[in-house]
C-alpha cells in the first residue's frame, strides 16, 4: 500500500525509469565495446559509432534524472514526516527503517558517479573523434550497477516503511549521541568541527579558483579534485555541531534535516545543494585531468576545467556563506554571546 | 622541377546505402578518388545515380556506410557532426541543386548568411560580393527579395553565396541548369580563376556545356553509384 503513495510513487517511478535507461544504455553498450574498433572505416565500426552517440544521449538524460533524484528521496522523506508519528524530520522517516540511510547514502553515491559520468561524457564530446567512448561505456556498467541498487533500497525503503510505528527522531539519535558520548563530544566539538570544516572547504575553493584561472596546472587541479571529495565529509561535522545550533538557535539541536524546514529557514537546500555541487564539479576535475592526455588536449579541455572548477568555487563559496551567514546573525542579534554560552 | 601536388581530396572505398536489406539500395558504391589541389573536375551521369549524395558526403553532409573521406589530409569520416561542421564551415562551399536560399531575405543577406557565424561581413567580402554581384549582372537587385528572382538568378545567388566564402573545395551540384550560356560562361570564367588560385572545384552536370569544357581538368562519370572507369576524360591543362 506504501506505494500509493503519490511521494514514494514518483520516488520509485523516477529511480526505475532512470535505472531502466541506465541499465538498457550499458547493455547495449557492452555489446559495442567488445567490437570496437577506433580508426576503421568499416560499416560496423561506422554503425556503432552512430549507436554509441545515441546511447550516450539517451543515458546522459536518464543520469541527470538520477541526480535529480537525491534531491527527490530528501523531499519524499520530508514529505513523509506527517504520516509517521513522532517524526519531526526526514531523519525520523530515514531511521524508521533498516535500509532508510543505506538509501539516502547508495542514492547519494549514485548521483556522484552519474555526474561524473556525465563530465566524462561531455569530455569525449570535445573530441573530434570517439576517443573516450570505450571508456564511457565500460564506466556505464559501473554506474548502472550503483543505480541498480539505488533502486532496490528505494523499493525495500518504501515496503518496509511502516506509516503507523511510533518513530524517534534526531533528538534522539543525533543530538543525545553527540551529546552523552564523550569521545563524540571531544570529536564534534563546535572549535573543532568548525574548524575542520574551513580548513578542508576554504583550500578546496582555493584550489578550484585557481584551476578556473589556471586550468594547465595539473597538481592544481588534482589537489582540487581531492579536496573537493573530502570536503563534504569535513563539511558534515561543521554543518552538524556549528550551523545548525545557530540556525535553530538550540545548542543541542544538532540535526541537518531539521535545516530543510521553515524552522532552519529551508537554508538545508542552498547548503547541502553547494556541498554536492562544488564537490561533484571539483571531482569532475579529476576525471577530466586524467583523461586529458587520452583525448590529446585540445583546447576545449581547458575550457572545460575552467567552467567546472568556476562552478565548484562558485558551489563552495556559496556553502560557506550558507554555513557562516547564520553564525554571524546569531553573534549579531545576541550581542556577541555564543548559542553554546562559551566555547 | 615541379613539387609534390597537394592533394585536397581523397576517398577510400567510399560507400553509401539507404534501408536494410532486402530494401537496400546502394546509392554510392566503392568509390576511390584522390583530387589535387587547383583542379576543377565535372561528374556526369544519368538522374539518380548518385551524384548529389556522392557530394553530400564529400561535403560532410552525409555519413558513409563505409569508407574513408580526406579532406585536405585529414579523414571526416570519424568525425562528430558538429566537428564536422565545423570542417565544412572552413573548407567546403556548396552550391545546391534545390539553391537552398532563404525566401524571406534579400539577395545581399542571403549571399552574406554563411559569413554569420563568423561575425558578419568584413570589407573584404563585402568588396568581393559586390564584384560577383556585378559579374552576374545582379548589382540592381542586391536588396531585393529572394521569392522575386527568377530561377536563373536564383541560381547565380546560390553560386555567389559560395564563392563568398573563399573555401579551398567548392562543390556545385547542378549550377547550370536554370543558366543561359551567357552566365555559363561568366561562371566558368570564374571558377577557373578561382582554380588558378588553387581551389579545388568539383560540379555535378548534365550539361554538354561543362562536359565538353576544355578547360575542365577531368570528368568522371557515375552510373548506380559507381565510377566508370572507361568513361573518363582527362585533360591536359595547356
Amino acid at each position: 500500500m506504501n506505494f500509493l503513495n503519490l511521494w514514494i510513487l514518483s520516488r520509485v517511478a523516477q529511480a526505475a525509469t532512470s535505472t531502466l535507461l541506465c541499465c538498457v544504455g550499458a547493455a547495449l553498450g557492452l555489446r559495442i565495446v567488445f567490437r570496437w574498433t577506433p580508426g576503421r572505416s568499416c560499416e560496423e565500426q561506422l554503425v556503432m559509432e552512430q549507436q554509441a552517440e545515441l546511447i550516450a544521449s539517451m543515458v546522459q538524460v536518464a543520469l541527470i534524472f538520477e541526480v535529480l533524484g537525491l534531491g527527490l528521496s530528501v523531499l519524499v522523506a520530508d514529505h513523509l514526516v506527517g504520516a509517521i508519528r513522532g517524526a519531526m524530520c526526514a531523519f525520523g522517516v530515514l531511521a524508521s527503517t533498516r535500509s532508510g540511510f543505506w538509501c539516502l547514502a547508495t542514492t547519494a553515491l549514485t548521483a556522484v558517479a552519474c555526474v561524473q559520468w556525465i563530465v566524462l561524457h561531455r569530455l569525449d564530446l570535445m573530441t573530434e573523434a570517439p576517443l573516450l567512448t570505450r571508456r564511457k561505456l565500460l564506466w556505464l556498467v559501473g554506474v548502472s550497477v550503483l543505480a541498480v541498487c539505488d533502486l532496490a533500497l528505494t523499493v525495500g525503503f518504501a515496503y518496509e516503511l511502516d506509516l503507523k510505528v511510533i518513530a524517534s527522531c534526531c533528538s534522539v539519535w543525533v543530538d543525545e549521541t553527540v551529546l552523552r558520548d564523550r569521545a563524540v563530544r571531544w570529536v564534534m566539538s563546535p572549535v573543532a568541527a568548525g574548524g575542520l570544516g574551513l580548513g578542508v572547504v576554504l583550500p578546496a575553493l582555493a584550489c578550484t579558483l585557481a584551476t578556473s584561472r589556471w586550468p594547465q596546472r595539473t597538481g592544481v587541479i588534482l589537489t582540487a579534485s581531492f579536496l573537493s571529495a573530502a570536503a563534504p565529509f569535513a563539511a558534515l561535522p561543521a554543518v552538524l555541531v556549528v550551523v545548525a545550533p545557530h540556525v535553530l538557535e538550540t545548542p543541542t539541536h544538532l540535526c541537518p534535516f531539521c535545516l530543510i524546514h521553515s524552522q532552519g529557514g529551508y537554508l538545508g537546500w542552498p547548503l547541502f545543494s553547494a556541498i554536492f555541487t562544488g564537490s561533484v564539479t571539483g571531482l569532475g576535475l579529476g576525471v577530466v585531468e586524467l583523461h586529458r592526455s587520452a583525448t590529446g588536449n585540445p583546447p576545449p579541455v581547458s575550457t572545460m576545467l575552467r567552467s567546472l572548477g568556476r562552478w565548484s568555487a562558485v558551489s563552495w563559496a556559496t556553502a560557506l556563506v550558507c554555513g557562516v551567514f547564520p553564525v554571524i546573525r546569531y553573534l549579531y542579534n545576541s550581542g556577541g554571546v555564543s548559542v553554546f554560552g562559551e566555547f | 622541377m615541379t613539387g609534390p601536388v597537394e592533394e585536397r581530396l581523397r576517398t577510400e572505398r567510399l560507400t553509401k546505402r539507404y534501408g536494410t536489406p532486402p530494401r537496400e539500395r546502394v546509392v554510392v558504391a566503392d568509390v576511390d578518388l584522390s583530387i589535387p589541389a587547383g583542379e576543377l573536375w565535372v561528374f556526369s551521369g544519368p538522374s539518380g545515380s548518385g551524384k548529389t549524395t556522392l557530394f553530400g558526403l564529400l561535403s560532410g553532409m552525409i555519413t558513409p556506410t563505409s569508407g574513408e573521406i580526406y579532406l585536405a589530409g585529414r579523414s571526416i569520416t570519424h568525425l562528430r557532426d558538429h566537428h564536422r561542421a565545423l570542417v565544412r564551415r572552413h573548407l567546403v562551399s556548396m552550391v545546391f541543386q534545390e539553391h537552398a536560399l532563404v525566401t524571406g531575405m534579400t539577395l545581399e543577406e542571403n549571399v552574406f548568411l554563411p559569413l554569420v557565424p563568423q561575425g558578419g561581413p568584413t570589407e573584404e567580402h563585402r568588396g568581393r560580393v559586390a564584384t560577383l554581384l556585378e559579374r552576374f549582372s545582379l548589382a540592381s537587385l542586391a536588396d531585393t527579395k529572394i521569392d522575386r528572382l527568377s530561377a536563373g538568378e536564383r541560381q547565380r545567388v546560390a553560386i555567389i553565396r559560395a564563392l563568398v566564402m573563399d573555401a579551398p573545395l567548392i562543390l556545385l551540384d547542378e549550377p547550370t541548369a536554370c543558366l543561359d550560356t551567357e552566365n555559363v560562361r561568366t561562371m566558368l570564367e570564374t571558377l577557373l580563376v578561382l582554380r588558378d588560385e588553387g581551389r579545388t572545384i568539383l560540379i555535378t552536370t548534365h550539361d554538354q556545356r561543362l562536359t565538353e569544357h576544355p578547360a575542365v581538368d577531368r570528368v568522371e562519370r557515375l552510373v548506380d553509384g559507381a565510377l566508370v572507369e572507361g568513361a573518363r576524360t582527362v585533360r591536359t591543362r595547356s
